[in-house]
């Protein structure tokens, strides 16, 4: 290992190195988890979602790990995994996350930014999510969504009219500073 | 890479700080890897030895809990699960109230003690009155607070509140539930804590320390009134058996309760509310840090004494088993308890003793 790196470091051409799962695991965990909790708005079930998603990816990581971006994979597991618990004991539709405002730092996020997303059909959400929050392009998203690119374009552009226009009243305070 | 145009740029700033400020429960890699092997197990039993799964559950059952791949695992509360292998909650930023002059512990008396107790009731603890002396029911307040605010493993609670931990008692939010649930009320029960959590409407209104099946086989002289059903026997019997103190995880409904002491099959029970055959949660006079109970679910008998009033026949409890997995992930064989068998080494004679 040690000889290795020492070679490469001469050598021009870059190519990434694969990551073990541990440095996967301590890098993404949490910013994938609290991704899946603003998509599910439920923070408690969010992180069971990407434990589970995480150990599933630990399970095949030859395969995640040579994937052009394991975190989508991670995301879509989890997201899904946590659909299927919702569906397996029939339940009313989850409390979005706003019910625990008490432990958010009031001066960063304003509780409207939680209604406004509680307010968009999953579909919408989780296409906001991985764009916005997880930075993947449109590509990516389509990849990791299994959705068509054109799908990821319509519905980020009408989440992103809708939330706007719900926001509006955040703007003139953020831009002026 | 940056294809966003400002709308979304400014979206994306917006989303990024509400993300930060989501207080996601910790993870530690010793849970991921528990739950990789778990699935591995499953698939593997379900794949080579469904013929035994199909002809006692039991025996698959205990197959699963002795398996030598387990081995493998760290137990539950071992420092394998070493702190730097453990993602941090955010910090909670509310403006902590008051410091202490000394970390509080069992033995700690006076009005920084009878704060601490009225903080936790507060929060949906019961520590017993709050009477400015640090008991023991304090301390279980606390074991429960450091396994549900920081995912602690139960070897691992200390019961002692350093200033850090006061600041984060007073500043806490409200527990979630893993599960929602937001017009009923139903339990949360997480071994690997230790800790359990009773939410009406998705607001916890008891949290409490538990202590569940300990996971070793007995073999114990006792007097049974009360069947696995938790069904009344009239006159009891005397009986010599064997068992595994197990508590299965997975999801059950609370059927039936009785008030007053139960002589059962996995001990005596005060006040037990039945959920899964003979398995209750009941009060019990020792509850310990470690899992202890011959499978039932303990609880302080304070606690106990009210707990049959505040649940209903019908009311969901969800349990998280010891070997990682979620509720939904047990089989329905995995959530049969383990049954007691007959002690073959008997030398019983029937006079009528009693053991505890």
């Amino acid at each position: 290992m040690i000889a290795d790196s020492g070679a490469t470091t001469a050598g021009a051409p870059a190519v990434p190195a694969v990551p073990t799962f541990e440095e996967f695991w301590l890098e993404r965990r949490d910013p994938i988890g609290r991704a899946l909790a603003m998509t599910i708005g439920n923070a408690q079930l969010a992180a069971e979602a990407v434990d589970e998603a995480m150990a599933r990816a630990l399970q095949r990581w030859p395969q995640v790990s040579e994937m052009p971006h394991p975190s989508a994979w991670v995301y879509r597991v989890g997201l899904n995994w946590s659909r299927s618990i919702g569906k397996r004991v029939r339940r009313r539709p989850p409390i979005w996350l706003a019910s625990a405002a008490s432990s958010v730092d009031a001066d960063t996020t304003d509780p409207s930014i939680d209604a406004a997303l509680a307010a968009l059909p999953l579909a919408q959400r989780s296409v906001v999510v991985c764009r916005l929050l997880l930075g993947l392009s449109e590509a990516q998203t389509a990849e990791a969504l299994r959705l068509r690119p054109g799908t990821v374009k319509s519905r980020l552009s009408r989440a992103v009219d809708q939330l706007s226009t719900t926001l509006a009243h955040l703007d003139p305070k953020e831009t002026d500073r | 890479m940056n294809d966003l145009d400002p709308t979304s740029d400014l979206l994306a700033t917006r989303l990024a700080s509400r993300a930060g400020g989501v207080s996601l429960p910790s993870g530690s890699l010793a849970t991921v890897r528990r739950r990789a092997v778990q699935r591995h197990q499953r698939t593997r039993i379900a794949i080579g030895v469904g013929g035994i799964a199909v002809a006692g559950g039991l025996v698959a059952l205990v197959l699963a809990d002795n398996d030598p791949a387990g081995d493998h695992l760290a137990p539950i509360g071992s420092t394998e699960t070493a702190p730097e292998e453990t993602s941090q909650r955010p910090p909670i930023t509310a403006g902590p109230t008051t410091h202490l002059t000394a970390p509080l512990q069992r033995g700690s008396k006076g009005a920084e003690v009878a704060a601490l107790q009225t903080r936790l009731k507060e929060l949906g603890f019961d520590p017993g009155p709050a009477d400015g002396t640090f008991g023991p029911g304090t301390e279980m307040a606390v074991w429960a607070f450091e396994g549900l605010a920081n995912g602690t493993p139960y070897a691992m609670q200390s019961g002692v509140v350093t200033d850090d931990l006061w600041q984060q008692i007073q500043s806490v939010g409200a527990f979630e539930p893993r599960r929602s649930e937001p017009d009923d009320t139903h339990m949360e029960i997480y071994l690997p804590l230790q800790a359990a959590i009773l939410f009406t409407n998705d607001k916890p209104t008891l949290i409490t320390h538990i202590s569940s099946g300990s996971g070793e086989e007995w073999c114990e002289v006792f007097t049974q009134d009360t069947d696995d059903l938790g069904i009344k026997i009239d006159p009891p019997i005397l009986k010599d058996e064997c068992g595994v103190s197990r508590t299965p995880g997975g999801i059950f409904l609370f059927y039936r309760r009785y008030p007053g002491e139960r002589l059962t099959s996995l001990g005596g029970m005060w006040k037990p509310v039945y959920f899964n055959y003979g398995i209750a949660v009941h009060g019990a006079d020792q509850v310990p840090r470690q899992p202890a109970s011959h499978g039932a679910v303990r609880i302080p008998q304070w606690i106990a004494d009210y707990f049959p009033e505040i649940v209903g026949k019908g009311d969901r409890v969800y349990v998280w088993g010891m070997d990682g997995k979620s509720p939904e992930d047990y089989s329905r064989d995995e959530m049969l308890p383990v049954f007691n068998y007959p002690n073959t080494h008997s030398t019983l004679t029937l006079e009528p003793t009693t053991t505890g």
